[in-house]
């Protein structure tokens, strides 16, 4: 299978390759601009990050392997211009019931979980737009911390040090908030000292 | 359930496989459109290329023919207008990062209307017209919120009359520096997100703003293509689709060669149909737009005046200006 660096190269003299790599990242950018904006925003800005990436294409370097960041990266700059809209989406998502409901049994989990979702929601638009950005890119769009970083352009431990003031705010302001795990900031702690 | 699962799931409210399908298919097909384009655009580079040996043979024929003949090579106001869509669609997008700002730049001779009475009715002031030379810097930022600081390098009355009005006045200060904030509601800058990317709907979009916003007629759909040309948020792809819907207007004449009112050279494209006359002056290696010349009509129906806007490329500062 070609790398994304070999589609990206060939796609200068054969551009309907690079509908592959739509393929391979479209959904992923797609879902993650969705539960950011909402669907209808996120078809759109979809489109617009890959035109963009497109008109880039000999812009990208081949040797970082895959296009994943570089694209999140495209993503995220127009997301910018959308920050009222993502408020309005996420202010519509607290309203909606917690998805996949326990079969059977009520699951006390759950339920907790649908107490949090206003204070946590409430939590997540206090973010700072820069901290929220980074947070989401690891919680949602499951980049690690050294692909936000390179998404962004900005040195890892200033993604380290948003990250941490965001799960930090999180925890305060949603007493009986659960840990916030997974791989992504798993890795991205590793080695590293919070700040006292 | 971990933090993780929890925001997944908060996010995820409307979860719904089919239409992300939809949705993404839609995406899918309106990127093949630009993607087959481009193929097609990348055969005839090739096709050109393969020809070229044979074009070098016609060298004395395309040599001499336009010296005898010299007007049969000035190209189509529509021709050229697509030149600039293909250069547009090569050039670089301006992103606007966290802490950076979008400055845009111009130059402009301003027709300004100023009425001064102490009467509660608007007809009972006195009204007269200047023209001020400005210098105009725009600061944007990624939220569409910004600054804008206008100097008044030099202004004159538009007439003897006006000068004459002005005195009645009691001769009150006109010339105040104009500075700024701006929350993005109030951007003086037109929101392009809405815009379609492909020529026709475009079009048809821009028809509706200028009826709306201004009035019904293709001129004033030339002059707001010059504003969206001209700003520096505009995408490649947007700037495009603008020269393309430029190119289906009727009325556009292609000038040459022509200078702009900083004494830069480009080529002139005008719109002549309508009572105001407009001129936007291109630089076709860089499709920028380097200047729009408007023939403008006094508010109070005293004729028409000329004015313009030079304009600056854009760039990506890290600061406002100073004192912002």
């Amino acid at each position: 299978m070609r790398t994304d660096g070999e589609i990206f190269e060939r796609s200068r003299t054969e551009p309907e390759l690079f509908e592959e790599i739509f393929a391979r990242h479209g959904p992923t950018i797609f879902r993650y601009l969705r539960r950011r904006l909402g669907r209808g925003p996120a078809e759109e800005l979809v489109s617009e990050t890959f035109l963009i990436a497109f008109e880039r294409r000999t812009r990208f370097d081949a040797s970082y392997g895959s296009a994943r960041p570089w694209l999140f990266g495209i993503a995220a700059n127009l997301l910018r211009h959308h920050l009222r809209e993502e408020q309005e989406h996420l202010r519509a998502m607290a309203k909606v019931p917690i998805s996949r409901p326990a079969e059977g049994v009520e699951d006390v989990d759950r339920l907790d979980a649908q107490r949090l979702r206003p204070v946590l929601l409430d939590a997540l638009l206090e973010l700072k737009d820069v901290d929220r950005e980074a947070f989401l890119l690891v919680a949602v769009g499951e980049l690690s911390y050294a692909e936000v970083a390179y998404a962004l352009r900005i040195p890892i431990g200033t993604v380290r040090s948003r990250i941490h003031r965001a799960r930090r705010l999180l925890r305060e302001q949603v007493p009986g908030l659960p840990a916030i795990e997974g791989q992504g900031f798993t890795e991205g702690e590793t080695a590293w000292t919070e700040p006292s | 359930m971990d933090g993780t699962e929890l925001i997944h799931d908060l996010l995820d409210g409307d979860e719904d496989a089919a239409a992300d399908e939809a949705a993404l298919d839609r995406a899918r097909l309106r990127l093949r459109e630009v993607f087959e384009a481009e193929r097609l655009a990348v055969r005839r580079r090739r096709r050109w290329g393969l020809l070229a040996v044979a074009a070098a043979l016609g060298v004395v024929v395309a040599v001499v023919v336009p010296l005898l003949l010299p007007s049969s090579r000035r190209p189509t106001a529509a021709a050229e207008l697509r030149h600039l869509a293909r250069v547009a669609a090569s050039g670089e997008r301006l992103l606007i990062g966290p802490d950076e700002f979008l400055l845009m730049r111009s130059e402009e001779l301003r027709l300004e209307s100023l009425t001064f009475g102490s009467g509660n009715d608007l007809g009972s002031g006195v009204t007269f017209a200047k023209l001020s030379h400005l210098r105009v810097s725009t600061w944007v930022t990624s939220d569409g919120s910004g600054y804008l600081e206008e100097e008044v390098l030099s202004s004159r009355f538009a007439t003897d009359l006006d000068r004459q009005a002005w005195i009645d006045a009691g001769k009150p200060q006109i010339d105040l520096p104009r500075e700024g904030p701006f929350v993005a509601s109030g951007s003086p800058l037109h929101d392009t997100r809405e815009l379609p990317r492909a020529p026709g709907p475009l079009l048809q979009a821009l028809r509706e703003k200028a009826a709306t916003e201004r009035s019904p007629g293709d001129d004033q759909v030339f002059i707001l293509i010059g504003e969206l040309l001209a700003q520096g948020d505009a995408t490649p792809t947007l700037r495009a689709a603008l020269f393309e819907a430029a190119a289906r207007l009727v009325g556009v004449e292609f000038l040459g060669d022509v200078t702009d009112p900083l004494g830069r050279a480009g080529e002139g494209i005008s719109f002549a149909i309508g009572p105001r006359p407009t001129r936007l002056i291109f630089d076709p290696g860089t499709s920028m737009l380097l200047a729009r010349e408007l023939s403008e009509e006094r508010t109070d129906g005293r004729g028409t005046v000329e004015t313009w806007i030079a304009y600056q490329p854009s760039t990506i500062v890290d600061s406002p200006p100073p004192g912002a």
